[in-house]
C-alpha cells in the first residue's frame, strides 16, 4: 500500500501476507506509523491496495466496486474505532442498529436483537440515551454492539481503549475475548497496548508496514 | 503558507489562513451572497437617484423659481386671471403655460413623445430659466424668432437626435392629428433638461392654436417677490382667482403615473430588502458555524493565552475580510446588475411619465449605501458569533454535549420570534391598522422572524431520527433529521432566508398580477365580454397612450363594423388644491350589455344615482377628503362653478386623490366646452365579431388604433404584463441566486462540520448514494419547508402591498392568489434546493472513510 505525502511515496503496508483463521482473536501491536491503521483500513475494504488481495471468506474485499464493498462491510465487517465511534443526534439503540437501518430494516422488528445485545453489554438503562451522555467505556460498549448486531464474519478495532482508563480498557479487550471464543467471530485488534496481548490467541507485531513477528510463526513461537 | 515575513497583523493573518485554506467555499459563497446583495443596492440606489434626479429636473425647469402654481386641471385657467394676478401685490412675475406631448409622425422616430410647452417669452424670464439660440448665437428677443405660429425651438439633444436643425420642418401629430412645426432654434439652459431632452418650446398663443385652447392656459407660474411671505402673496391671490381655481405649491401634480412609477421604484427597493436579509442571515449562518468548525483552533488559541476579547475580534476580523472583499466585488459587479435595474426604471417612466432619464451616476450616497450593506450589516451579523467565541473556554472541546445544550438554549429564543413575528404580521395583515408603510416593514420583520422561529421549533420537534422521516424513507430517513438538527438555528436561519425569497416572489407575482387583474377585471366585467375597448396606442408599450381623436372616431362610426359605441371621456380638474379626475360612464351601454356590480357593492343604487346626474365617488376620494354619499361638492368648468351630489360610491382608478364618475350625457353637459380628453372607447361591433374586429383593425388611421377584445384582450394583456415581469428578471434572478448560496452555504457548513459522522457511516457500509439522499433531502426539505412558509406569508404580503397600491393610485387592488404560482413556487424550491444541494452531497461522499477513526 502506498501513499504519496508531501512529494514523498511512504510505503505504509509492504509485503505483509498473513491467514487468520475464523474465530481467532488477534491483537496488532506497533507503534504509531507503523502501519497497523493502514492494515486494517486494507483488510475493511476502506482503502484500495496498490497491489495484492484481502480475502474476508471466499471475498476478495480489494477486487469489490466501491458500492458493493460498502455493502459487503455493511453486512460482514464490524468496525470499531478510538474515537468518534457514534453519531451525536443517534440515541444508543439507534447507533447501534445503524448498519441494519442502512440495510432497510425497520427499527421496530430489530428490538428483539438490541435488546439481547444491549442486556449482554450491561446498557439495559442507557437505551434511550445520547451519546454525549455515556462515559468513554460506554461509548466503546456501544461500538461493540453496533459491530455485533450484524453478526459479523470479522471484527476490526483500531485502538479502541485508547481513549479509556486501565479498567475499561481492560472490560474491552475481554469483552471482545468473549465474544470471538462466543460467537465465532474473528476479531482484529490494532492496538499499542501491552496489556492486549493477554488476552489475544495471536499477537502480530507491526514495524514500517511490515510484519515484523508473529507469535502464531513457528520462527517467532513466543508472544512478542 | 501564510505569514512568514508578512507584516499583516496576527489576527488579519490567520483569518487569511482560515478562509483561504480550511473553508474558502462557505467564504466564497458568503462574498457571493454579500457582492449580490451590494450589487442590487447600489444599482437601485443609482437607477433611483437618476429617476429622482430626471422628475426633479423636469420639474425644476418648467416651474423654475415659481414658489405658487394656479391651475384648474383640463379646464384651464382662464386668461383674464394672469392680468389680475400679476397685479397682486408681493407678486413679481406671473408666468402662464401650456403643455402638450406630440409624437414623430414620421420616419426612423416615429411616435417618439415631444414634449411642447408654450410659454410667454414676454413674462417669463423672472419664472423660468433658458435661452434660445440660432446658429450657434443667443437670441434676446425670442418672441421675433417665434412670432409665426408654427415657430419652435427644439432642445439640442432632441435636434441631434432627429438630426434636424434651423429652417427644418418637423412633422408631428397632436391626439392623432397632423401638424407641421419649423424649426427657428435651439432651446438651452435648465429647461431644455426636462423630460430628458425631449422638449421643445414655442410661444404660448401660438401653442393655444394649434392645441385649440384658446383663452385658457394650462397653469400660471408665480414668482414672489423675495421681502415677501409666500403665505400672504398666496392668501392675496385666492382672494383675486376664487374658489375655482387651485392654487397650490405643489408644481407637478400626483399623477396615477408618478404613483405607479413610485410603486416600481420601491418594488425595486423591496428586493434589495430581501437581498439583505438573505445575505444578513447567511452571514450570521456561516459565522456561527465557523465558530463549530473553528473550535479546536480558537481553544488552542484561548490555551495559548489569548483572552476571550481577542478572540471575539479573530471573528469579527474574519467577517470583515468576507465584507471588505464582498462589497468590493458588489461594486464592481454593480454596473452590470444596474444595467437591468435602471432598464426597468427607465421604461417605466418612459411609459408612465414620458420622461427618458440621464445616465446614471455613482456618487456618495451610492458608496455610503454599498458600504452599509456590505460591511455594517455583515460585520452586524457576525457579532452574535464574535460575543459566543469571545466565551469560549480553554477547555471547551471537553464539552461534549455542546450541540445539545444549544439546541435547547435557543429553543425558547425560537419560541419567542415565532410570537413576535406572529404579532408583526398580523399587525400588517389587518387592513388600516397602521400607516402603509409601517404595515409594509411589520409585514417583512414579522414575516422573516415567524419563519426563522416556526423553523426552528418544527426542525425540534418534528426532525426526530426516530420520527416520520425515519418511517417514511427508507434506509436513510433516520438520518435526515439530524442533517437539520446538527445546526437547528442556522438551519431555522436558511428556512427563512428561502421564505422571504419565495414570499418575495409570491408578493411580486401577485401584486402585478392582481394589478392587471383589476383593470381587466374594470373595463370587461363594466362593459360586458362582447366589448372590444379601443386605445390609441399599445397600453403596455414605452410610447404610451394617446387621446382618440374625434377623426379617428368618425372613421370607426362610418365604417359600418360598429354596432355600438360608448366614449370613456376624463377630464382632470382641481379640487381642494388637488388634482382629480372624472370619468364619464355610459351609463345605458353599461345596463344593456356589461354589469355595474364590478365598480361598486350597490349596482342598482349607482345606477340610480348615474341617472340623476350625480357624480359616484371612488373609496379613495371619500377617504382623501372625508366626504360621504349624501354630501355636495362644488367643480370648476369653463361655464363656471357647478354644484354636484355625491350618489354613489364606487371603485374606480386615476391618482391617489381618487376619482369621481358622472353619467356621460351629464358629463357632456359639464365639461363638454373644457378639454375633456377620450382615452378610451369601448365598441360593440356587428357579427360575425371577428371579422369585425379585424376589419378595424385594419382600418386606414392616423392613430395608432388598438383594438382588444374578451378572452384575446386578456391573453394580450397578461403578454404585455410579462413584459414588466421580464424586466424584474434579473433581481428576482439574484435574489433567487441567493436563494441557492444560502442553503449551499449550510450544507457546506454542515457537511463540513459532520465529516466525522459521514465518515463514520461510510464505515458501517452506507454507499455514496446513501450520502448523496442525506444530504439533499434535508437540503430540499429545507427548500420546501421554506417556500411553503413563503407562499404562507407571501398571501399576507401580498394583500398589505395590494392595499398600499390601492392607496397609492386611488384603485381598490383585489389580491389574486393563485394555487398554480404556489405550486411552482414549491417545485421550483424542491429544483433549486436538490440542485444547490448536490455538490455538497458529492463533496461529503469524498470524505474518506477513514476520517472516523482519526483523533479528532
Amino acid at each position: 500500500m502506498v501513499f504519496r505525502r508531501g512529494g514523498d511515496e511512504v510505503r505504509a503496508v509492504d509485503g505483509v501476507s498473513l491467514s487468520i483463521p475464523s474465530g481467532q482473536f488477534v491483537v496488532v501491536r506497533g507503534r504509531s506509523g507503523s502501519g497497523k491503521s493502514t492494515l486494517m483500513h486494507l483488510i475493511a475494504g476502506l482503502r484500495k491496495a496498490t497491489a495484492g488481495q484481502v480475502f474476508v471468506g471466499d471475498t476478495d474485499i480489494q477486487s469489490l466496486a466501491v458500492s458493493d464493498a460498502d455493502r459487503f462491510r455493511r453486512r460482514n465487517v464490524g468496525l470499531i474505532f478510538q474515537f468518534f465511534n457514534l453519531i451525536p443526534s443517534l440515541s444508543v439503540e439507534m447507533n447501534i442498529a445503524l448498519p441494519l437501518l442502512l440495510d432497510g430494516f425497520r427499527l421496530p422488528h430489530l428490538r428483539r436483537q438490541i435488546d439481547e445485545l444491549i442486556a449482554l453489554l450491561g446498557m439495559s438503562h442507557r437505551r434511550e440515551h445520547a451519546p454525549h451522555e455515556l462515559s468513554g467505556g460506554e461509548m466503546q460498549r456501544v461500538a461493540i454492539a453496533r459491530a455485533l448486531i450484524i453478526k459479523p464474519a470479522l471484527i476490526l478495532a483500531d485502538e479502541p481503549t485508547g481513549n479509556l482508563d486501565s479498567r475499561a480498557s481492560e472490560e474491552i479487550f475481554s469483552l471482545l475475548r468473549d465474544l470471538s471464543r462466543e460467537r465465532g467471530v474473528t476479531a482484529i485488534v490494532m492496538t499499542h497496548e501491552v496489556e492486549a496481548t493477554k488476552y489475544a490467541d495471536r499477537v502480530l507485531v507491526m514495524n514500517d508496514g511490515c510484519i515484523a513477528a508473529d507469535s502464531a510463526d513457528p520462527v517467532d513461537g513466543q508472544t512478542p | 503558507m501564510i505569514g512568514g515575513s508578512s507584516r499583516l497583523p496576527f489576527s488579519i493573518l490567520i483569518s487569511l489562513r482560515s478562509q483561504i485554506s480550511d473553508r474558502f467555499i462557505v467564504s466564497g459563497l458568503t462574498v457571493l451572497a454579500v457582492a449580490t446583495s451590494v450589487s442590487l443596492a447600489m444599482s437601485v440606489e443609482v437607477a433611483s437617484r437618476a429617476l429622482q434626479e430626471g422628475l426633479r429636473t423636469t420639474t425644476q425647469a418648467l416651474v423654475g423659481s415659481a414658489a405658487l402654481t394656479i391651475s384648474a386641471g383640463d379646464v384651464g385657467v382662464p386668461e383674464e386671471v394672469l392680468a389680475r394676478v400679476g397685479e397682486v401685490p408681493g407678486v413679481l412675475s406671473a408666468s402662464p403655460l401650456i403643455r402638450r406631448t406630440m409624437r414623430v409622425a414620421s420616419g426612423e422616430h416615429q411616435g417618439r413623445a415631444l414634449h411642447v410647452v408654450g410659454l410667454d417669452f414676454l413674462s417669463d424670464s423672472d419664472v423660468r430659466r433658458y435661452e434660445v439660440s440660432r446658429a450657434g448665437t443667443v437670441v434676446r428677443d425670442a418672441v421675433r424668432l417665434l412670432a409665426l405660429p408654427n415657430s419652435v425651438v427644439l432642445s439640442e439633444a432632441f435636434a441631434t437626435e432627429l438630426g434636424i436643425g434651423d429652417g427644418d420642418r418637423l412633422e408631428l401629430t397632436l391626439e392623432g392629428r397632423p401638424l407641421e412645426l419649423v424649426v427657428r432654434g435651439v432651446l438651452g439652459g435648465e429647461m431644455a433638461e426636462a423630460f430628458g431632452g425631449q422638449i421643445a418650446a414655442m410661444d404660448i398663443f401660438a401653442l393655444q392654436q394649434v392645441a385649440d385652447v384658446l383663452g385658457r392656459f394650462e397653469r400660471i407660474d408665480v414668482a414672489v417677490e423675495p421681502d415677501q411671505s409666500i403665505d400672504e402673496v398666496a392668501a392675496r391671490i385666492e382672494v383675486v382667482i376664487g374658489p375655482a381655481l387651485a392654487l397650490g405649491r405643489d408644481a407637478e401634480r400626483e399623477t396615477f403615473g408618478l404613483a405607479l412609477l413610485r410603486t416600481y421604484q420601491r418594488a425595486l427597493w423591496a428586493f434589495v430588502i430581501v437581498a439583505l436579509a438573505t445575505s444578513t442571515l447567511l452571514t450570521y449562518a456561516v459565522s456561527s458555524m465557523s465558530i463549530d468548525r473553528r473550535l479546536d483552533e480558537l481553544t488552542l488559541l484561548r490555551t495559548a493565552g489569548m483572552d476571550g476579547a481577542q478572540v471575539g475580534r479573530l471573528v469579527l476580523t474574519d467577517s470583515l475580510v468576507i465584507a471588505v472583499v464582498g462589497t468590493a466585488l458588489g461594486a464592481a459587479a454593480a454596473p452590470v446588475v444596474l444595467r437591468a435595474v435602471f432598464g426597468i426604471l427607465s421604461i417605466a417612466s418612459a411609459v408612465l411619465r414620458e420622461i427618458e432619464l440621464g445616465e446614471p451616476r455613482l456618487a456618495l450616497p451610492t458608496i455610503a449605501l454599498g458600504l452599509f450593506v456590505g460591511i455594517v450589516t455583515v460585520v452586524a451579523a457576525a457579532l452574535p458569533a464574535a460575543r459566543r467565541a469571545a466565551r469560549i473556554g480553554p477547555f471547551e472541546l471537553l464539552d461534549l454535549g455542546r450541540g445539545t445544550i444549544h439546541f435547547d438554549r435557543t429553543r425558547r429564543r425560537a419560541a419567542l420570534f415565532s410570537l413576535v413575528g406572529a404579532a408583526l404580521l398580523g399587525l400588517a395583515w389587518v387592513d388600516y391598522a397602521a400607516p402603509s408603510a409601517l404595515r409594509i416593514v411589520a409585514g417583512i420583520a414579522g414575516g422573516i422572524a415567524l419563519a426563522g422561529g416556526l423553523g426552528h421549533q418544527l426542525i425540534g420537534r418534528y426532525a426526530d431520527p426516530a420520527g416520520w422521516m425515519g418511517r417514511w424513507v427508507p434506509r436513510i430517513g433516520f438520518l435526515i433529521g439530524p442533517t437539520l438538527r446538527a445546526r437547528p438555528v442556522e438551519t431555522a436561519l436558511t428556512i427563512a432566508a428561502w421564505t422571504t425569497i419565495a414570499a418575495g416572489l409570491v408578493t411580486g407575482v401577485t401584486t402585478i398580477r392582481s394589478y392587471t387583474g383589476s383593470i381587466d377585471g374594470y373595463y370587461y366585467g363594466l362593459y360586458g365580454e362582447s366589448a372590444v375597448i379601443l386605445l390609441a396606442g399599445d397600453p403596455f408599450g414605452s410610447d404610451g397612450l394617446e387621446a382618440i381623436s374625434p377623426a379617428t372616431m368618425e372613421l370607426l362610426r362610418a365604417s359600418g363594423r360598429v354596432e355600438e359605441l360608448a366614449e370613456i371621456r376624463g377630464i382632470e380638474v382641481p379640487f381642494r388644491g388637488r388634482v382629480i379626475v372624472v370619468t364619464s360612464l355610459a351609463t345605458n351601454a353599461i345596463s344593456r350589455r356589461g354589469d355595474l356590480a364590478f365598480i361598486g357593492h350597490d349596482p342598482e343604487g349607482t345606477r340610480a344615482a348615474l341617472k340623476r346626474r350625480e357624480l359616484v365617488m371612488n373609496e379613495s376620494f371619500g377617504q382623501r377628503f372625508g366626504i360621504r354619499v349624501g354630501d355636495s361638492i362644488v367643480l370648476p368648468s369653463k361655464g363656471g362653478p357647478l354644484t354636484f351630489r355625491i350618489g354613489a360610491s364606487a371603485t374606480g382608478t386615476a391618482g391617489s386623490s381618487g376619482s369621481l364618475l358622472l353619467d356621460e350625457s351629464a358629463f357632456d353637459d359639464a365639461f363638454a366646452s373644457s378639454a375633456a380628453t377620450l382615452w378610451m372607447a369601448a365598441l360593440w361591433v356587428v357579427s360575425p365579431e371577428n371579422e369585425s374586429v379585424e376589419a378595424l383593425r385594419r382600418m386606414e388611421s392616423a392613430q395608432p388604433l388598438f383594438l382588444l377584445r374578451g378572452k384575446e384582450a386578456r391573453r394580450w394583456v397578461a403578454r404585455s404584463a410579462e413584459k414588466y415581469r421580464a424586466m424584474l428578471s434579473v433581481p428576482v434572478a439574484l435574489v433567487c441566486g441567493l436563494a441557492l448560496v444560502s442553503l449551499q452555504a449550510l450544507l457546506f457548513g454542515t457537511t463540513r462540520s459532520r465529516r466525522r459522522e459521514f465518515a463514520l457511516l461510510r464505515a458501517a457500509g452506507a454507499t455514496r448514494a446513501n450520502v448523496v439522499a442525506i444530504i439533499t433531502l434535508g437540503g430540499s426539505l429545507i427548500g420546501v419547508l421554506g417556500s411553503i412558509f413563503g407562499i404562507a406569508i407571501g398571501a399576507i404580503w401580498s394583500a398589505v402591498t395590494c392595499s398600499f397600491l390601492s392607496e397609492s393610485i386611488g384603485w381598490k387592488i383585489i389580491p389574486i392568489q393563485s394555487t398554480e404560482l404556489a405550486g411552482w413556487v414549491v417545485v421550483g424550491a424542491a429544483v433549486i434546493a436538490v440542485l444547490g444541494s448536490l455538490i455538497p452531497a458529492l463533496l461529503a461522499t469524498r470524505v474518506r472513510e477513514v476520517t472516523g477513526s482519526q483523533t479528532p
